[in-house]
């Protein structure tokens, strides 16, 4: 179970401060799959920062099943918790080979010791969970990750994160580089690797459709607050444009435009 | 025999080179500490065997000198926020002092003092063949101790976090420390060759290593050009790239090319193999397509295209 209470984070300006998340609260219980909207500025990616650590709060705590890690640095988070970025390029090494990442993601979190890496054992492990993929990828352990495509490296970033079965998945947007059709290859992908294994995850998305389909809450944020939140028989009625209608009504400063930002 | 001086000094300054290449091919950061860590090295060894040490402890006191630079430059960019590059060149002008410090004097010569070769040649073995006994095994052990460790789940994870310090973060890995080990490492190998060159050469000057780091990124860009892939490659490129770039520079200077141009002439290199490696040496795989790419492919090229306008209007 995740727990977030009384977050906060500003960041400054030029033109004074930003409020990316304000006195937010969450509660998501263990297993529970949560999609997150907002138009740009809402805090959604701060919210993925603060709970990864890679952005440090002003205020606030942050519990993952009985464990307060709000002070740990993000590298002594990785143990119970693992992230997919937006950018292929950052959630992969280019002069790493596939079966490093995997033989790197097994050790997520600990100890890096000198035994080494890429053992037969990684080697046959990666090639039955690329099979997963089914990108062909199983092929070719020992490619450099800079042979692949985005998606491909998309999909791999996905399916390294789930080794170890993470108690928190973070997922950033994680397919809004990709091009229309490996964007809904590598969905199709998430809801079946991350449904399967029941695993607490936050995703942010821009994409509604995926939002309201994917998962079993959604939230809406805006300003760094929660203005929806949405789960059960009330969200699997709603539509893409009930719920685009919803937002405009929600934000304080409503403006049409943000229909832009929120493509179905 | 002619070819063995080119062949000594490869595999001497080999060392060097190995340690150019985990800086800026493993860890992607231009540190040039390396001016002075070179420089360090040779300035230990010389003033320990003058206060009459065992020529072997010189090299190993050597290699500790300049792993301790490399956690000062490494701690200056990675604990303190200093850029990378400018930390390199505060270090690498403090060590002149340093070096001036440990010498108590600019040049020390080494002609009467007990080297390593000098030790050999007692042991009765021919003059000529003393620095490739020496440097054969040092270096090729060197190359194999770096290869044995880049392929640990240590040194992956190093590899990792010069490749992509977000994935590297959130796999666990605290990158500031990786960075410093890294940098460290790499002057230490470099310290240690200039312990070698130093009683090779029969002095130590603080001068010595002044544009060093272009030269080992030059032996770095001409291994690439004959072997490239895995590490064991990558390793075994960078020392032929050093016994090719030594090999040039004898053969420049057989000709009669005067050796103060030696600098100009290797800037010239570099540049023309970095402006080289951008096109022509690319693998076939990675280079651009010669033909009006479809439609299709244009996406493929540019992914999330529409998802970026979309964002872009708001």
């Amino acid at each position: 179970m995740l727990e977030l209470k009384g977050l906060r984070k500003t960041f400054s300006l030029y033109s004074g401060y930003t409020t990316a998340l304000s006195d937010f609260n969450l509660t998501v219980p263990a297993g529970q799959f949560v999609t997150i909207v907002g138009s740009n500025g809402a805090g959604k990616s701060t919210l993925l920062n603060a709970v990864a650590g890679s952005v440090q709060c002003e205020e606030g705590s942050i519990c993952l099943d009985g464990r307060y890690i709000q002070d740990r640095p993000e590298h002594r988070r990785a143990l119970f918790v693992s992230r997919v970025f937006q950018d292929p390029a950052a959630g992969t090494a280019s002069d790493l080979t596939i079966a490093e990442h995997m033989a790197l993601a097994k050790k997520r979190g600990q100890w890096m010791g000198l035994r080494r890496a890429v053992t037969r054992a990684v080697v046959h492990d990666c090639r039955e969970q690329l099979a997963i993929l089914g990108l062909g990828l199983e092929e070719r352990p020992h490619s450099k990750v800079k042979e692949l495509s985005g998606g491909q490296r998309q999909a791999l970033a996905l399916l390294l994160a789930l080794i170890n079965k993470p108690r928190l998945l973070l997922l950033d947007e994680h397919t809004a580089a990709l091009d229309p059709s490996t964007a809904k290859l590598v969905m199709n992908l998430t809801r079946s690797l991350v449904e399967k294994q029941q695993i607490t995850t936050l995703m942010v998305t821009h994409n509604i459709n995926h939002a309201l389909d994917i998962g079993q809450r959604t939230l809406m944020m805006d300003s760094g607050q929660i203005v929806m939140d949405l789960a059960g028989g009330e969200r699997d009625a709603l539509t893409v444009e009930e719920l685009i209608k919803k937002f405009a009504e929600k934000r304080r400063d409503a403006v049409l435009s943000d229909r832009s930002l929120l493509t179905s | 025999m002619v070819w063995i001086p080119p062949l000594e000094q490869g595999l001497a300054y080999g060392l060097m080179a190995l340690g150019v290449y985990i800086a800026f091919r493993i860890l992607h950061t231009p540190d040039l500490t390396v001016d002075g860590s070179f420089p360090l090295g040779a300035a230990v060894a010389a003033s320990m065997l003058m206060g009459g040490s065992p020529p072997l402890l010189t090299i190993a006191v050597a290699f500790l000198a300049g792993v301790l630079a490399g956690m000062v430059t490494g701690t200056l960019s990675a604990r303190l926020g200093i850029a990378p590059l400018l930390s390199g060149i505060i270090v690498m002008t403090a060590l002149y002092s340093v070096n001036l410090r440990i010498m108590g004097r600019p040049n020390i010569p080494l002609l009467g003092q007990t080297t390593l070769f000098r030790q050999l040649e007692g042991l009765g073995v021919e003059r000529m063949w003393t620095a490739l006994i020496v440097f054969l095994p040092v270096t090729l052990g060197v190359g194999l101790f770096l290869y044995w460790l880049l392929n640990t789940h240590w040194g992956t994870a190093l590899r990792a976090s010069g490749s992509s310090a977000p994935m590297a973060n959130a796999l666990g890995i605290d990158i500031g420390v990786q960075h410093t080990l890294g940098i460290a490492l790499s002057n230490g190998l470099t310290a240690m060759s200039g312990a070698l060159v130093a009683q090779h050469n029969g002095f130590a000057d603080v001068n010595l290593g002044v544009g060093i780091v272009i030269t080992g990124l030059a032996s770095v860009i001409l291994g690439e050009a004959l072997l490239n892939g895995g590490i064991a490659k990558q390793i075994t490129g960078v020392l032929l790239g050093s016994i090719a770039y030594r090999s040039m520079v004898f053969v420049g200077l057989r000709l009669g090319f005067p050796a103060s141009d030696l600098r100009l002439a290797t800037a010239a290199l570099v540049v023309a193999a970095l402006v080289l490696s951008k096109y022509s040496l690319r693998p076939k795989s990675l280079r651009r397509p010669t033909v009006e790419p479809t439609r299709a492919a244009a996406a493929q090229e540019r992914p999330g295209a529409e998802e970026r306008e979309v964002k872009h209007h708001a």
